[in-house]
């Protein structure tokens, strides 16, 4: 295993150490680390000239709140019965403990100003968030634009703070083209996606139904849609990757493979 | 005498955190600008900010410095409660509806993450680190505390120990932390600021004990929920623990699930009030409120102490 490969991995388990609660995993499912994430993290900060400490520091603790920010994800709204209750109070303390445990690394090393900068980052993002979830985007690009600040707000802190020219572009590209591609599969699978939600009171504002009673027709159309922006941010994603001085190869394959993921290929919705 | 009129000497300076909490949850989304004013426009006793401003005035008080940690501690009890609300699946708080009834959860966890981050990100503009030692580990405890509370829910073999565990990381300690990072603030020496924490666990307790006892003593009007509401939810509170001594009623309250029905539950909790469980409960909350105030006495002798004696003394003896 090379160097960088180890301190993502360090870091990983460190991060799992910290999340370990043996009660609330009882109901809870153990939380998932978003690994694209942590090795863009890493990669950005392993440009910094930061200590090992530093970098395990904000590496982890950004972490904790991406896990904190992913549990609350899973509250849900449904009427639900007294076993799956308790799951969801676990839930929303699971998030609130991950969250605390971030704020108490950071104050522990006396770094006020990481608190700060990520606690700016969260409020940006659950501010987006509403935004998209109650639909009030103006327009197809300000939601885009929205989802791409959810996902990457937290690692943009450090990329504005450190001022890391050109890793913004990747890190929002990469970010919104996993992101369209999740939301893509949740509505062509499921016909449950919060941003195809939004995109439909965008391009059907006079559809009353929800997505489950779009045509076919219209159904294609927002996957087109999405497709499109997932492939424009594709090649912003390639133009920034190539502008970059220098790349980790463990981010390059990864950034190679996210290009090269087939966009078109069945994904439209067929009759029958 | 009121609460608000024990603390008129600091109006301007509440009006100044009142102008804060509004500022501070200044969105760019309508809906979250709203839940949050919807929120702060319930009300509330504001207690901790007032706890934080008092404490202040034992060192270098200057509202612009300390407005940061006032706003900071009562958005982080905000906080808690929107998202309590989604764990309790309640319907009301201090009878206008809950964030998660006139939205829904999403909105509430969303509000609840926002006014987090901004009570933090508020904090920040205190740069003494041991204002967030402080301010975190009483974050995670108050976390821990929640934790417990649904672990420990239908459990009735708990011990006093554990409902003084939990009361104490439920509620205690955020008081505490609110007079100690009040006098942190300002300058306050050690040996105060640390008498000033002990003040606030001593009150939070009695604060608690009370709150638990009110649950069975208040009306649904004055709670702004049904009585008994803690029993029926599986929470074991102190008057609960006591009244278990007694045999014939412990089989009584042991037989309580999520199912039994309000008149079963109006008949334990006659059964309870007519029983010695509320006094000798009430006895514990005035035996910590008397810690309160010798912890009190040893402080330096100026307005903010009476204060704090007059505050103490009210919410431990509270009426709802």
């Amino acid at each position: 295993m090379g160097d960088f490969q180890r301190k993502i991995a360090d870091v990983k388990e460190k991060v799992e150490e910290r999340l370990l609660h043996p009660y609330m995993f009882q109901y809870i499912n153990k939380p998932v680390l978003d690994e694209d994430k942590l090795l863009l993290l890493i990669s950005i900060l392993d440009q910094c000239k930061l200590s090992d400490k530093e970098l395990e520091n904000y590496t982890i603790t950004t972490m904790l709140l991406q896990v904190a920010l992913d549990t609350h994800e899973q509250v849900t709204n449904t009427n639900t019965n007294n076993e799956i209750l308790k799951q969801r109070q676990l839930t929303v303390l699971a998030g609130v403990y991950y969250s605390g445990l971030y704020y108490k690394l950071l104050a522990e090393c006396n770094d006020v100003h990481a608190i700060r900068m990520l606690a700016q980052g969260i409020k940006k993002i659950n501010d987006k968030k509403i935004i998209v979830y109650q639909k009030g985007s103006s327009e197809i690009d300000t939601l885009m634009n929205n989802v791409k600040l959810i996902e990457s707000s937290l690692i943009d802190q450090f990329t504005d703070y450190f001022r890391l020219d050109g890793w913004d572009s990747i890190v929002e590209n990469f970010l919104l083209i996993k992101r369209l591609s999740k939301e893509k599969d949740n509505f062509v699978q499921r016909k449950s996606s919060i941003v195809f939600d939004a995109l439909h009171t965008l391009v059907f504002p006079k559809h009353n139904g929800s997505l489950k009673d779009l045509s076919l027709e219209q159904q294609n159309y927002l996957i087109l849609i999405c497709d499109r922006y997932i492939e424009f941010s594709k090649q912003l994603l390639e133009k920034a990757k190539k502008e970059l001085p220098r790349i980790n190869e463990l981010l390059d394959s990864r950034i190679t493979s996210i290009i090269n993921q087939k966009t078109m290929a069945k994904t439209f919705v067929e009759e029958g | 005498m009121k609460l608000k009129m024990m603390y008129s000497f600091l109006n301007s300076d509440i009006n100044i955190i009142e102008k804060t909490l509004e500022d501070t949850v200044e969105a760019e989304s309508p809906l979250l600008r709203q839940a949050s004013l919807h929120l702060l426009q319930a009300g509330g006793k504001r207690i901790r900010p007032v706890f934080v401003l008092l404490s202040g005035k034992f060192g270098d008080y200057d509202i612009h410095g300390m407005k940061n940690v006032a706003v900071a501690l009562e958005l982080i009890h905000m906080a808690s409660l929107v998202h309590d609300d989604v764990i309790d699946d309640a319907e009301l708080r201090r009878g206008q509806p809950t964030i998660k009834a006139k939205w829904d959860n999403r909105i509430a966890m969303y509000t609840g993450d926002y006014i987090f981050a901004r009570s933090l990100e508020l904090m920040t503009n205190i740069k003494n680190p041991l204002a967030h030692q402080i301010l975190s580990e009483t974050i995670v405890q108050l976390c821990v505390g929640e934790i417990e509370q649904i672990k420990f829910k239908y459990d009735y073999n708990q011990t006093l120990r554990d409902y003084l565990l939990r009361i104490k990381r439920k509620t205690a300690l955020l008081i505490a932390a609110s007079c100690q990072l009040g006098a942190v603030a300002a300058n306050v020496d050690e040996e105060i600021h640390k008498k000033l924490y002990q003040f606030g666990y001593y009150v939070g307790m009695s604060f608690q004990i009370t709150d638990d006892v009110l649950d069975f003593t208040g009306t649904e009007e004055q709670l702004g929920k049904p009585a008994g509401g803690d029993l029926l939810q599986g929470n074991i509170t102190l008057p609960v623990l006591f009244a278990m001594e007694d045999n014939s009623l412990r089989k009584k309250i042991t037989a309580v699930h999520e199912h039994t029905s309000s008149a079963e539950i109006e008949e334990i909790i006659r059964a309870i009030k007519n029983s010695d469980a509320i006094e000798r409960s009430l006895s514990i909350s005035d035996r910590y409120l008397h810690k309160a105030i010798d912890v009190l006495n040893q402080l330096p002798n100026n307005r903010a102490k009476k204060t704090l004696r007059d505050i103490a003394v009210y919410i431990g003896k509270r009426k709802f």
